[in-house]
Formats: structure tokens, C-alpha cells, sequence
């Protein structure tokens, strides 16, 4: 759905990093999918997703050095890059591909939420005022906020949460929840982009 | 035992997980008072700064309707008067007595040279707002020779301290505007025949003292009609440029104006 609306809104986007949204959301649509099939197969899917990790933290980090740049701060995610690929060989390296690389998705979720409390403290710092209601960069950390501070909760409770059921594990439900609300906020940050590009075309 | 236990986990990590997901709203929550906070405080600001620039506008015009007042009543009251002298002592001059022709040609030159000087301060008088760019201190000379001229006052002026020389034009403009409103008041009402000004640059801060000997007054007790716009626009004007005003005065014990501008 949320891909959908991102071909809708940013097939013809001036900027190349959110013009790539495109491509990561079709990435995370072959992964999911892939996921899924691989786990019907009656094999574990975790190699899937270990090689997912790669383009979510390429795109993601992308994106906030796009989002940083405009207050000249786009270094700073130089820090969670090198976080991320130290941690991410060490555990390939100890762990191998088909173990789910959990200390790297948990570490890399905290840097994210990190990222997101910064880019709020920079658009509160800005001089500038802009209108959130339509800002598709702040929608769009809004989306990836909750969803990574949802995940950075349910990995350190992960172990209790797997350990009540209704119907299904509770944890289920929770990543159900915190999916529609990342590609909810995205898609509504993407529309308020198609919004902003009419805008500048206009102008 | 062991179910209560588990019950008491099951709610533990629920309120925990709960309170994770509902933390970032309120993260947004305050973003957006935030925000809205800083919109209001931007339109604040465009709004005094619209106020400013209304009010340096208003400025300019009332130091050009002031020169020009100036300039008409010297011109009728002192170049009019020299040139009708000029016309006269001409008009007399009978040329068959050419010792009293002689005096009496010296005579209109020196009605004329009067009137070529008289002229040419009236001239500089004329470029209005260039006796601002000149320098505060150049204008407030200006002024008090015209003050001057009228032989109803005595004039001191003083300067203490040195003043930067980057100045700020839209604060000379309005300082000397302030100085022109309170010599206005005293020439007006305060029947003085003493004026001292003093102006004073300390700490970043220029002050401005203008004292008179004239009949002063209690401004609590005038009545709302003389309180006038003169006062007010003192007060007001200093306040636009972040400074303030102080009017004292007794009556019988003639007035002191003091004005505390930040400078440049």
C-alpha cells in the first residue's frame, strides 16, 4: 500500500534521496515477501532479513543525512555507519548469516530514535517556522520514531512478550501495529511531499 | 502462586511496552506547542518590526514637515525682511548725491550678503534627512542654531564621551526626531530662556539630558488634552529603539528630559 503511494507521490520527485524511497519500500516488499515464503517452506527466514538489515540502514541513514543536511549536521550519521557495519560483521563473523542479527537491529533502532529526537531538536532550534501539519521530512521521522522506539520496546521485552498469547504472541500484534503506523505516517509524510512539489513547481 | 506471578509480568510488560509507544506522542505533542509557540512568536516579531518601520517613515516625514516649517518662517521672517530692505534702500538711492548713493549701495550689499548667507544655511536646511546622515551630533549643532537664531534662548550643548563612529541611522533619525518633539514643548509651553543639552555615550548606552528654566509642570496633574501626542511619542519612540525617557519636572523649576538609548 505504502509503496503504491510512494510511486504515486514520488515517481517524480526533484530529489534523489526521497525519489529512492521507491526503490527501498520495493526492497522491503521482496524481503517481506521473501521472508514469508522462505518461512512456509518450513526453513528459518532470519538470512532474509539479515540481508534486509543492509538496505534499511543504507536508505534509512541516507535519509537522515539528506534531512540533516539542511542544518549542515548530515556528519553526525557518519557515527551510526560505522556503528552499524562494526557491529553487523562482528555478528556475521560470530554468529554467521542464518542467526537473526539481533544486536545490530536493537542497536541500530536505538541510533534511529537518537536520530529522530535530533532532527526535532534542530527544528526546534530552527529560526525558521514550518508547518508541520504539512512537513513531509517531519512526518516522515515521526513515522520512523515510533516504529523504532515500538521495536527498541519489544526487543528488550521481547522474551515476555513472545511468552503471552492471545491467540497469537502479543509481540505479533505489537509489530502489526507499529508496521501500519510507520507506513501510515510515510505515506501521509509522501503525499504531503506530492503536496510541496506542486507547491515549488507553481512557484 | 506461580499464575499470579506471571499475571503480575503479563501487566508489567504491558503498562512498560504501553508506555514506550505512547512516550513519543507526547515527544510530539510538545514539538507542536512548540511550534505553534514559535509561529506566534515570528508573527510578533514581523509585527514589530512593521511598527518600526511605520514609525521611521512617520519620522522622516515629521523632520521634513519640521524643516520645511522652519524654512518658511525663515523665509518669511528673515530673508523676506532682508530682501524688502534690499528693495528699499535700492528704491532710494537717488543718484544725484553720490555720497549717500554710495552709502546706500553699501547698505544693499550688505543686506545682500545677509541674504546669500542666510540662504545657504537654509539650503543646507533643505537636504532634511542629510542632516541626520551627517552624524547625530552634526544635527543636534543644526538644530540648536536654529534655536538660536530665534535670540528668545541660550543655547548649551555638551558631549561626553565618543560616540561609535558605525552609527545607526534609524536610531539617529529618532533621537533627533525625540529632540526636536521636547525643543518643540519647550519653545511652545515652557517659556524657558535657558536650554542645556547633554548628550553622553557610556557602556554602550547613548543619553541624551535636555534641561530648561521654563515653568515646568506636574505631568500627573495635566489634563488629558495637554498631555498631548508629544509626551507619548517620547516615550513611544524611545521604547521602538529599546531605550527609554525620563520627563521630570516641578512646577516653577523648569524640566529635565532624559533619554537612555543602547548605541550604535
Amino acid at each position: 500500500m505504502c509503496l503504491i503511494v510512494t510511486l504515486i507521490c514520488l515517481a517524480n520527485d526533484a530529489s534523489f534521496i526521497w525519489r529512492s524511497m521507491i526503490l527501498y519500500l520495493l526492497v522491503t516488499c521482496i524481503a517481506e515477501f521473501s521472508g514469508i515464503y522462505v518461512e512456509r517452506n518450513g526453513h528459518l527466514n532470519n538470512w532474509v532479513y539479515n540481508i534486509f538489515i543492509v538496505f534499511e540502514a543504507g536508505f534509512t541513514n541516507l535519509m537522515f543525512a539528506h534531512l540533516f543536511n539542511k542544518y549542515h549536521k548530515s556528519r553526525i550519521v557518519i557515527i551510526g555507519v560505522i556503528l552499524f557495519v562494526t557491529l553487523f560483521i562482528y555478528q556475521l563473523v560470530t554468529d554467521g548469516l542464518f542467526k537473526y542479527n539481533n544486536l545490530t537491529f536493537t542497536a541500530m533502532s536505538v541510533i534511529y530514535v537518537i536520530y529522530c529526537l535530533y532532527y526535532y531538536l534542530l527544528l526546534i532550534r530552527d529560526e525558521h517556522y514550518i508547518d508541520l501539519k504539512y512537513s513531509s521530512a517531519f512526518w516522515w521521522v515521526t513515522g520512523t520514531l515510533l516504529f523504532y522506539f515500538g521495536i527498541t520496546a519489544c526487543n528488550l521485552f521481547g522474551n515476555q512478550l513472545r511468552a503471552i498469547k492471545i491467540y497469537q504472541h502479543l509481540s505479533h500484534f505489537i509489530f502489526a501495529g507499529i508496521n501500519i503506523i510507520l507506513y501510515g505516517f510515510w505515506s501521509y509524510s509522501f503525499i504531503c511531499r506530492r503536496w510541496l512539489t506542486k507547491r515549488s513547481e507553481i512557484l | 502462586m506461580q499464575k499470579m506471578a506471571n499475571e503480575e509480568v503479563r501487566n508489567i510488560v504491558i503498562v512498560a511496552t504501553a508506555i514506550f509507544l505512547i512516550a513519543p506522542a507526547f515527544i510530539l505533542a510538545y514539538i507542536f506547542i512548540y511550534n505553534r509557540r514559535k509561529k506566534a512568536n515570528i508573527e510578533e516579531k514581523e509585527k514589530m518590526k512593521l511598527t518600526f518601520d511605520t514609525e521611521i517613515i512617520k519620522t522622516h516625514l515629521e523632520v521634513q514637515e519640521q524643516t520645511m516649517q522652519t524654512i518658511g518662517a525663515d523665509l518669511h521672517d528673515n530673508i523676506g525682511q532682508l530682501l524688502s530692505l534690499t528693495s528699499l534702500t535700492l528704491n532710494s538711492i537717488e543718484l544725484d548725491n553720490h555720497t549717500k548713493a554710495q552709502q546706500k549701495i553699501e547698505a544693499a550689499i550688505d543686506l545682500t550678503v545677509r541674504s546669500i548667507k542666510e540662504m545657504r544655511q537654509l539650503g543646507k536646511l533643505l537636504q532634511g534627512d542629510q542632516l541626520v546622515v551627517m552624524g547625530l551630533s552634526e544635527a543636534i549643532r543644526h538644530q540648536i542654531t536654529w534655536v538660536e537664531k530665534s535670540g528668545k534662548y541660550q543655547v548649551s550643548y555638551v558631549e561626553d564621551g565618543e560616540i561609535p563612529a558605525a552609527n545607526n541611522p534609524d536610531k539617529d533619525l529618532i533621537i533627533f526626531r525625540i529632540l526636536q518633539e521636547i525643543l518643540n514643548n519647550i519653545i511652545k509651553h515652557a517659556a524657558a530662556t535657558q536650554i542645556n543639552i547633554k548628550l553622553e555615550y557610556l557602556n554602550k548606552q547613548l543619553q541624551l539630558e535636555i534641561v530648561d528654566n521654563g515653568i515646568g509642570f506636574n505631568a500627573e496633574n495635566l489634563p488629558f488634552a495637554k498631555r498631548g501626542m508629544g509626551l507619548q511619542n517620547i516615550h513611544k519612540r524611545a521604547a521602538i529603539i529599546g531605550g527609554e525617557a525620563a520627563i521630570k519636572s516641578t512646577e516653577g523649576e523648569g524640566a529635565r528630559a532624559t533619554i537612555f538609548i543602547p548605541y550604535p
